[in-house]
């Protein structure tokens, strides 16, 4: 007996998400990156966090054109998986949510294509400013939970 | 988190990763990682919870 599935989103929230899509100014890539887990946290019972996070990912491709998904074993230069490279235009740029987005944090990938799929940044001109001073490279990391 | 995103959206010295606590615990331990969001610059821990942009461009280029 087949395991049924919950939706990924509400009708209204798909809807939503569909006008987002449809508006991005440039395509976006989810590259999916597949291969050994760490140890389940308990509770995660039979979840298969790989299978989960292209089954998030693909579903999410469906909601626009502009956004397609790829999947990849053991890529290099993911320590973590699986892990999801967020790529405007195919590129690398080094967005990256590693572990499998659900709850509040599926939204916060939506969110995230919405900004890889703009052509111009949200960011403040100040903040731009700064950015642009940086001679040095700089890796942000940023521990979040589902809920 | 979208915050970190956009930065390195826009700068190519940046680099941003969301990491999911509880699917890592290892990792989290080692940074320990007790409430979230937590920020890591470069490896090291520098603060817990959401800042304005200004601030966290403050303090993510200190």
């Amino acid at each position: 007996m087949g395991v049924r599935r919950m939706a990924l989103l509400r009708a209204d929230e798909e809807t939503k998400v569909r006008e987002w899509f449809a508006a991005l100014g440039r395509p976006v890539e989810l590259f999916v990156a597949l291969g050994p887990e760490e140890t389940p946290r308990s509770g995660a019972g039979d979840v298969d966090f790989g299978d989960e996070m292209v089954r998030v990912c693909e579903g999410l491709a469906e909601l626009g054109d502009g956004v397609n998904c790829s999947v990849e074993q053991k890529p290099e230069g993911f320590p973590r998986f699986p892990a999801v490279s967020i790529r405007p235009e195919g590129r690398d740029v080094g967005v990256r949510y590693d572990g499998l987005p659900w709850g509040y944090e599926l939204g916060s990938l939506v969110g995230t294509v919405v900004e890889a799929g703009r052509e111009e940044t949200t960011l403040r001109l100040e903040s731009l400013a700064a950015l642009e001073e940086l001679d040095r490279d700089l890796r942000l990391e940023v521990f979040v939970t589902p809920t | 988190m979208l915050l970190a995103f956009r930065c390195a959206l826009a700068s190519e010295r940046v680099a941003a990763t969301a990491i999911e606590a509880n699917e890592f615990p290892q990792l989290s331990q080692e940074l320990g990682v007790w409430s979230v969001p937590r920020i890591v610059v470069d490896g090291e821990p520098r603060w817990d919870g959401s800042v304005p942009e200004p601030e966290f461009l403050r303090r993510i280029l200190a």
